[in-house]
């Protein structure tokens, strides 16, 4: 059957659907199929084929694939800023003895890989402890500005909160958060977005990088403080890093979620800029008046609508109408509600801006990695290499030397052999002639 | 390539972790199925996603704007998978002959000898999955990309980074050596049954 007959053309026409036949071409497939069963039942197992291959069922991703991904790609991010090509550069320069290269590869080998070996196993370890710091007060919100609970950090990057979460509880509603100047305070249920013109919801976020993580931070919570906002959350993290000598030294960063009043907006991205190198700053504005005066006139419309079915209420006196109008009355009430929740949450974004600030420490210096345990194992290292560096090349030198005086060592060698030979015939030639 | 997608691509290469969530968010299912149907296993296929979509974040700089990024994110998914399967061989080759594949490569190569005999809904269901392991790699691939995951042959090109014809002919052969493994299965299933 298909000796004759074209297959290819038969799996184009399986694919007619998707991708248009020439005419001729169609027609005389067609024609074909017509007369030959062959190619029709061949056809038919080819959409049968094809018709379960489209029916075999995707399958999820499993279980925990995005959180091993996302920890992983936080490491990359950071990963990203340090320069890699500082591990053991002096190893890879040439050498014309393959034996040496390659003893000096397994090496290598060996030392990489108990080098990193002990580093996922730190990363997890720094990672777990930086999950159980970023402790999310966004639920919350601080009591008052001024009595933000302190956070400080310790060096692995531990977020302490010295007040308990108790305390801080129902804060950040409007009520309590931080008024205009021109409100009185106290009574800050005054506070209406509307008498200010244009409503602008601003946020911003600055990437920062800094010398030093834990005085950054100290300074945030200080200019949060002046400006009488207050910390969201904090997340933070250290990632390994390797300098020239192999060491290993911890860069530590963090994202902190600052709530800033508006009006202290600008002020807040000009202070946080300067506490160290920015990297990327990004302000966005939304300008929410036309939903703002939107939303306020439907819950005024809806509150009229609220009275009138009251009053309705009052005169109906069918059951029937009762329950209809209760009805209705509830659906009000509930879009009243939500409006409003819209309302306050806008009110919040207006009042208080939110910004973004993540802090990366600079790749360090030689100088300033100092922490005793990490460097003990790392400065073996680096001197474990250095020796095998000496061993290395003391071997090449001694080779290159052997190869070196090789034509002179055979000549010394036969001279003397021959001298020696010559001596021994002589004193044999003497014992006979004596 | 979407504008939602330049915006996200851009961000990601600044290093924004939670943007490129976002970007391989829509393709990255696709990408795991590829591995795991490629691959043959789940665990393997994960770390090949997994290994795929960080070389995808941290290789963003070296993506072409004027492409498509799921193009792109798929050709490496493939060719991380590829990389998979010949160190596999290589272990393989170290310790069995591949026997396996002779034999499989016999059976594409034999045409099913009575063209009366059809293909049965309820065979093929059952045995797709293990035909699909016996034919040659890059037919499977081919067959994979597009009748299974839907992908034009000009993507399938654009992945494999071959000609619009090459991918056609792999796909025909390929849907052509399916079909005859199924039918060569139930042969001999009919033959050993007539021994008994
Ligand atoms: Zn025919």
């Amino acid at each position: 059957m298909l000796n004759t007959c074209s297959i290819d053309h038969l799996h184009d026409y399986l694919e007619r659907e998707n991708y248009e036949m020439e005419p001729r071409a169609l027609a005389e497939v067609e024609a074909h199929l017509e007369q030959c069963s062959d190619c029709r039942s061949y056809l038919e197992d080819l959409t049968l084929l094809k018709g379960e291959l489209a029916a075999m069922p995707l399958k999820a991703l499993p279980d925990g694939f995005e959180e091993e991904l996302h920890a992983r790609l936080v490491e990359e991010a950071n990963v990203k800023l340090v320069s890699k090509s500082s591990r053991i550069s002096n190893f890879t320069h040439s050498t014309s003895f393959k034996v040496l290269s390659g003893i000096a590869a397994v090496l290598i080998i060996a030392i990489v890989v108990v080098g990193t070996a002990g580093n996922p196993l730190r990363n997890l370890l720094s990672k777990a402890k930086s999950e159980e710091a970023s402790i999310d007060m966004a639920m919350g919100g601080a009591p008052a500005p001024a009595e933000m609970p302190a956070a400080s950090m310790d060096r692995d990057g531990t977020v302490v909160f010295e007040e308990s979460m108790n305390n801080a509880k129902g804060f950040g509603e409007t009520q309590s958060a931080p008024v205009e100047p021109g409100a009185a305070p106290g009574s800050s249920d005054v506070f209406d977005p509307s008498l200010f013109g244009k409503m602008i919801i601003r946020n911003g976020s600055v990437s920062l990088e800094v010398e030093e993580f834990d005085t950054a931070y100290t300074q945030i919570e200080e200019i949060v403080k002046a400006l009488e906002g207050y910390i969201e959350s904090a997340d933070t993290y250290s990632t390994p890093i390797y300098d020239n000598n192999g060491r290993r030294g911890d860069l530590q960063g963090g994202t902190v979620s600052l709530r800033i009043p508006s009006t202290r907006f600008d002020a807040a991205m000009q202070q946080i800029k300067t506490l160290g190198t920015v990297t990327h700053s990004n302000i966005s504005s939304y300008d929410v008046t036309e939903n703002y005066v939107d939303t306020q006139s439907r819950i005024k419309n809806l509150e009229a609508r609220e009275l009138r079915l009251r009053e309705l209420l009052q005169r109906a006196e069918v059951i029937e109408d009762i329950m209809e109008i209760d009805l209705q009355l509830a659906n009000v009430r509930t879009e009243i509600d939500s409006l409003n929740a819209i309302i306050k949450s806008y009110d919040k974004s207006l009042q208080m801006s939110s910004i973004q600030v993540s802090l990366n420490e600079k790749p360090l210096s030689e100088s300033t990695i100092t922490t005793l345990d990490d460097n003990l194992f790392d400065r073996m290292r680096a001197n474990f290499i250095r020796s095998i560096n000496a061993v290395v090349q003391m071997f090449q030198t001694i080779l290159v030397g052997l190869v070196a005086i090789l034509p002179f060592l055979l000549i010394f060698g036969a001279v003397l052999y021959l001298v020696l030979r010559f001596v021994r015939k002589f004193l044999r030639n003497r014992k006979q002639s004596l | 390539m979407t504008s939602n997608d330049a915006v996200l691509i851009q961000k990601s290469k600044q290093g924004d972790v939670h943007s490129f969530e976002l970007l391989i968010s829509k393709y990255q299912v696709y990408a795991y199925n590829i591995a795991w149907r490629m691959l043959g296993n789940e665990e393997d296929a994960k770390d090949a996603t997994q290994e795929t979509l960080i070389k995808v974040f941290k290789g963003l700089d070296k993506f072409k704007e004027n492409s498509e990024f799921s193009t792109w994110l798929y050709t490496i998914t493939v060719n991380t998978c590829r990389d998979q399967l010949r160190k596999r061989k290589k272990v393989m080759t170290l310790s069995v002959d591949d026997t396996e594949e002779k034999v499989s490569i016999q059976l594409v190569a034999e045409e099913s000898a009575d063209p009366a005999v059809r293909l049965e809904q309820k065979e093929v269901a059952g045995q797709l999955l293990s035909a699909l392991g016996k034919i040659p790699e890059f037919q499977k691939t081919a067959v994979l990309l597009r009748d299974v995951y839907g992908f034009s042959y000009e993507e399938i090109g654009a992945i494999e980074n071959c000609s619009v014809g090459t991918v056609k002919s792999r796909i025909s052969r390929g849907r052509h050596g399916l079909r005859s493994i199924i039918l060569n299965e139930r042969s001999n299933k009919i033959q050993e049954g007539g021994t008994i």
